[in-house]
């Protein structure tokens, strides 16, 4: 008579039906998060125009509006502002491409003397 | 051509193309540095760092600045020192300079001498340590570093002259090398000497402008590191051709502190580095390495 012996090996953790459910579920969950991402999370952000919508603002039941821009108000109406030193009062068409070039120089145009020539001295 | 004002100077940009776009780009490099690096303005980054009481997490404009300001600082063995704030400060420089406005009866209180070796870079964090009697002044290699950013935005040949810190690309309209000429010292409506630069930057350093009165006293703004004081130099000027604007300005400094002796030893180490300097009590001024000559003045 002829006897085998097979070493037993230690059965895995799940039988390949349940690892198959669990790597569908897993690539179910992946892709349902994916989607939800690109649709409210990871679309390209919004330009200042969108995010700024220069739409009136909302009024009370009264029919005063909460809210304003500070230019659309009438110049005797509006209140004084003490900024900080740096700080300014953003525009509703381009909140904030006006702010920050608001203190560039301007430059102008200017005739050369010499064209082709630097002058160089102590600054 | 064309102009604006900006870190109380005037700033003068030749272009090709588009002259007009390419200006307003420069005027707002200028705006932007200016809001960033100015000692005068209290809402500024570097006014901030220089009240700042302890680790200051700076931008990465500032720090990279604070970093290349170090090497020059280790490059001239200290007498390019961007701490002579506090020196300058004392002397009353404490507001952007006009004629007369920092004139005063007496001198303040003298501060205790101040190092930027003595100011704490911490490169993984991006922060400051700056001991409380230093205080930073930027200024010149902060122009510098400007004009060199400003010209990226030339399109092709071109000069924007800061001041007299001036970067020329390319070659000039007349299809040769930009003319700079070099202001007398001694008379500024006299050109001492004209040179040829192309794809370079030229700086100058000179008492005879910013000077103003402190009692009995005129002073002027290149404090030397070693007596926190303003220099006593046998030099009247000293120009610089360099790579960089940044590099020029702080050259023609460190050469003028120097002296005419050591002033020129130290510039002949420099590989395409050139200079013109002129030495005080009317001698013919003297050139140092790579410099087109194109006019010399008759003494």
């Amino acid at each position: 008579m002829i006897v085998t012996t097979t070493t037993e090996r230690p059965s895995a953790t799940h039988p390949p039906a349940a690892r198959n459910l669990r790597l569908y579920l897993i690539a179910f969950l992946a892709t349902a998060y994916l989607l939800a991402w690109w649709l409210f999370g990871g679309r390209t952000p919004a330009s200042h125009s969108d995010r700024f919508p220069a739409e009136p603002a909302p009024e009370t039941s009264a029919g005063a509006r909460v809210a304003a821009w500070y230019h659309d108000i009438p110049p005797s109406q509006r209140p004084a502002v003490d900024l900080p030193a740096g700080w300014h009062i953003a525009d509703r068409t381009a909140p904030a491409s006006r702010v920050i070039r608001r203190d560039a120089p301007v430059p102008v145009r200017a005739s050369p003397a010499r064209a082709g020539r630097i002058r160089t001295r102590s600054s | 051509m064309f102009t604006f004002r900006a870190m109380n100077t005037d700033v003068e940009l030749t272009a090709s193309g588009d002259e007009g776009a390419i200006a307003a780009r420069v005027a707002a490099t200028f705006a932007e540095a200016e809001r960033r690096f100015s000692r005068f303005r209290e809402e500024s980054e570097l006014s901030a760092l220089n009240r700042a009481d302890g680790p200051f997490v700076a931008s990465a404009e500032l720090f990279d600045l604070l970093t290349r300001a170090r090497a020059y600082v280790e490059m001239t063995d200290g007498l390019f020192d961007p701490a002579v704030g506090g020196a300058l400060s004392t002397l009353g420089y404490d507001r952007s300079f006009a004629d007369g406005a920092l004139d005063r009866e007496r001198a303040r209180e003298p501060v205790p001498a101040a190092r930027f070796l003595d100011v704490m870079l911490d490169h993984q964090a991006r922060t400051v340590l700056r001991p409380r009697h230093v205080h930073i002044d930027l200024g010149g290699i902060a122009k510098g570093s400007t004009v060199d950013r400003a010209v990226h935005h030339l399109s092709g040949p071109g000069a924007i002259d800061a001041g007299g810190d001036a970067f020329m690309r390319g070659l000039a309209p007349a299809g040769d090398g930009w003319l700079v000429e070099i202001e007398d010292p001694a008379n500024a409506s006299r050109t001492i000497a004209t040179v040829a630069v192309s794809d370079a930057a030229v700086a100058t350093s000179s008492g005879n402008r910013r000077r103003w009165r402190v009692a009995d006293t005129v002073v002027h703004h290149l404090i030397d590191p070693r007596t926190q004081a303003p220099s006593a130099t046998d030099l009247l000027q000293a120009t610089v051709i360099a790579p960089s604007t940044e590099m020029a300005d702080v050259l023609a400094k460190t050469a003028f502190l120097l002296g005419a002796r050591e002033g020129r030893r130290f510039l002949e180490r420099r590989p395409g580095v050139g200079a013109v300097l002129v030495p005080r009590g009317g001698g013919a001024p003297f050139f140092i390495g790579e410099v087109d000559v194109r006019e010399v003045a008759d003494a």
